[in-house]
């Protein structure tokens, strides 16, 4: 069929095939475009989720002798993180509070790469440290409680 | 509008080819704070909805518990946060920002169309916006909440067809809601001010620059009639967000600075500047390249009406994103509004430039698409003329075919190198979501000392964060810890004994056994939306406790904000009237085109 015969037979067909037609072409249209979607966006929506963290029979799957030696690692580096913060903003207390958990970032990950463990194993370790009140290297438990939210103006 | 499915398949492609690190490892997260933060908010409303069937009213994953959804900044209330709901957080926000950027160049297309531009114009436009520097920038920084700035065209739309058609206006509103539902600090102001600011002109040009007048018969005052309809549109969408957000920013104004100045010659360096030539790192921001700049020059060149609207736009909003220069700016004034007090960071004004510069260079093309048919007919007409034969008012058809095609060939190529420079600019194709996915854990919460410096790692472990930032500054108690044996406990151990029953964001059932009238602390802060079955919610230092009579109580603590309530309701009305009102239209359109054959309307007759 040529390009001329086709345009005469739209022409001459009645109003309602015409609308049938573009409606049709315009659903397939859309069947077309949410294949497209589905496939492009199938990386995204097939991913598996990452596997859940055991609690037993070994917290984390990292045995307790490791687990203590990534507390130490982290928990040593605590007090100077502290005392650079503190150089850092004086008199700041949420400043200051903010400044150290940016060194424990910078810590964790650093923990996370050479212990080949996940950056949440790293943190949930801390955690467990803090709430069992193991000794940090220097022979206290690390603090607690964090100072209230007050972010500073800058 | 014809072929949306062909449409929508250019825009995945687009999308999908401008940000090819966006569909791998969906649950990493970038390296930036801000990520770690929204991220942090949006797994915490997901772990409410999904696993503790609760509307997202309180977060305590979060600085010992603050309001969720009441937050500025939080993003679950908006449409896009199915889409995390049903795929997870991390897959959910990638989708997000396919869909944001799907919806900005189909609604680019639209504006771009109503003011007369080509098609081959109207899709250079959708993906000059829609992939601009400034988007990716906001992916760099987890921002999907900035993305609702692809809605922007929608609200325009909106409120310009929503002069002579009422189911704009609901569109229009629609948006706007969406963006403020969707954390949009920023985007549902600018929006708000990129509408009033177009209002203001067309009512103007109606009545004093009959140049400008578009000529189509609509009163002057229309344009207000829209705006105000768009607006409260806008109010019964997002009421669920805005009534508990208001209370909110009003008891805890948003922290900010002084909101800075930039240069005029910086400003235009974050528009035309590719990250690839950027020396100092910060300048590429809203890159949006030299040759729309120059196409939309051409366009003004060319004493386009429609041009003439959006560079006057593009003007207007580079003066604002040039911030504090005197009283007399135009940043100072709009600083002086309401809401737009507590905002900062003038140089986000350029999305609105690089959107209505987009539009100019449309409708440059638009015009470029005719020239090799206007320049050939007049050489034409003039050789005619020399050989003294009559002068035809076209050129012979094949010719005027083979001018066309170069038209559209010649203005393609342009459009295609104007996107190009924007798709290739290299930081497009650096990894960005590089560190590790954070890790569920399936224990009892407590919260845990901490750092808001990664935050998505707490909420998926089960875990809340006590070290925080937020740039709403919620109260939050000094006496909360990171090391407590159970979360809920007496005051005075010798007086009572508290277990847990059953615990979720928003309520916590307790057994007490208490030998004489005792009180029971919650390791969260204190609100005046908690309540307790037995006893009398109070704050202890800002703590949340329950004063309790002596005996054996079941306690249960319920965390309900009515006017949060209250405006879900008013938002799912809203919604479901607006739903209906298409729907009747649209059965009633479907019905009026099948017969208005002219057989069947024989046959009737």
């Amino acid at each position: 069929m040529s390009l001329a015969s086709a345009r005469q037979l739209w022409a001459n067909a009645s109003p309602e095939k015409r609308w049938a037609a573009r409606t049709i072409l315009e659903g397939l249209g859309l069947v077309v475009a949410l294949v497209y979607a589905c496939i492009v966006t199938y990386p995204l929506r097939a991913a598996p989720a990452p596997a859940i963290l055991p609690t037993k029979p070994e917290r984390l799957g990292i045995p307790e002798p490791k687990r203590r030696a990534i507390f130490a690692e982290l928990a040593g580096d605590e007090p100077r993180a502290r005392k650079e913060s503190a150089e850092k903003f004086p008199g700041d207390a949420w400043s200051i509070e903010d400044e150290r958990a940016a060194h424990e970032r910078d810590r964790a990950r650093d923990l996370a790469s050479t212990r080949k463990v996940s950056v949440s194993d790293v943190y949930l370790i801390l955690d467990e440290g803090i709430r069992e009140h193991w000794l940090a290297p220097n022979q206290k438990p690390l603090d607690a409680t964090v100072v209230p939210l007050k972010p500073r103006f800058r | 509008m014809r072929f949306l499915g062909l449409r929508l398949v250019l825009w995945l492609f687009v999308a999908a080819s401008v940000t090819p690190h966006l569909l791998k490892d969906p649950f990493h997260v970038t390296d930036n704070y801000d990520e770690h933060y929204f991220y942090a908010h949006d797994d915490a409303a997901r772990i409410t909805m999904a696993r503790y069937h609760e509307l997202p009213a309180w977060n305590p994953y979060y600085c010992g518990g603050i309001p969720l959804a009441a937050n500025p900044q939080d993003e679950s209330l908006a449409p896009d946060f199915l889409l995390r709901l049903a795929y997870g957080t991390g897959p959910g926000r990638r989708l997000a920002v396919l869909l944001f950027l799907v919806l900005g160049m189909e609604g680019t297309f639209w504006v771009a169309k109503k003011h007369e531009c080509t098609t081959l114009g109207a899709i250079t436009a959708a993906a000059i916006f829609a992939v601009s520097g400034r988007f990716f920038y906001m992916l760099e920084s987890g921002w999907v909440n900035m993305f609702g700035f692809e809605l922007l065209p929608w609200a325009v739309l909106g409120l310009e067809r929503g002069l002579v058609s009422w189911r704009w206006r609901i569109v229009g509103g629609f948006a706007v809601a969406w963006m403020i539902l969707a954390g949009g600090t920023y985007t549902a102001p600018y929006t708000v001010l990129v509408l009033l600011t177009l209002t203001l002109y067309d009512m103007i040009a109606r009545l004093l620059r009959p140049a400008l007048d578009p000529g189509d018969g609509i009163a002057w005052w229309r344009p207000f009639v829209s705006l105000v309809s768009v607006g409260v549109a806008t109010l019964f969408f997002a009421a669920a967000k805005i009534l508990p957000m208001l209370r909110v920013i009003a008891a805890h104004p948003r922290i900010t600075h002084r909101p800075g100045s930039n240069e005029a010659f910086d400003v235009l360096a974050t528009l035309i500047t590719s990250h690839s030539q950027d020396q100092h790192g910060m300048s590429s921001e809203s890159y949006i390249g030299m040759l729309v700049v120059a196409l939309a020059l051409l366009a003004l060149m060319l004493r386009d009406r429609l041009a003439v609207r959006f560079m006057a736009m593009v003007a207007i909003f580079f003066a604002l994103s040039l911030g504090d220069q005197g009283q007399w700016s135009l940043w100072s004034f709009a600083h002086s509004l309401p809401v737009y007090g507590q905002l900062r960071n003038p140089e986000r004004f350029t999305i609105v430039v690089g959107f209505f510069l987009s539009l100019t260079a449309a409708r440059a093309l638009t015009h470029m698409q005719d020239w090799p048919k206007n320049i050939v007919h007049s050489l034409y007409a003039r050789f005619r003329a020399f050989r003294k034969k009559s002068v035809p008012e076209s050129l012979p058809r094949v010719a005027g075919m083979v001018c066309a095609t170069l038209g559209v060939l010649s203005c393609a190529l342009i459009g295609y190198l104007a996107v190009h420079t924007l798709v290739m600019d290299d930081r497009m194709h650096e990894a960005l979501f590089t560190q590790d996915a954070p890790l569920a854990m399936n224990d009892d919460f407590h919260q845990a000392r901490g750092n808001r410096w990664d935050a998505q790692v707490w909420a998926p472990a089960s875990r809340g964060s006590l070290q925080c930032f937020e740039e709403t500054e919620f109260e939050q108690s000094p006496l909360l810890r990171g090391d407590l044996a159970a979360e809920e406990f007496p005051l005075d151990p010798a007086k009572a004994t508290v277990s847990r029953v059953s615990w979720s964001p928003s309520k916590i059932v307790l057994a007490v056994h208490a030998t004489e009238p005792a009180v029971v602390v919650v390791n969260q802060n204190f609100s005046p939306r908690w309540s307790a079955s037995v006893g009398d919610v109070q704050s202890l230092e800002g703590e949340l406790s329950v004063q309790i009579p002596a005996g054996d109580h079941e306690v249960v603590l319920k965390y309900d904000d009515t006017l949060f309530d209250f405006g879900v309701l008013v938002s799912l009305l809203s919604l479901a009237a607006a739903i209906f009102l298409f729907g009747r239209w649209a059965f009633y359109k479907v019905s009026a085109s099948s017969s208005s054959s002219p057989n069947v309307a024989g046959s009737v007759a």
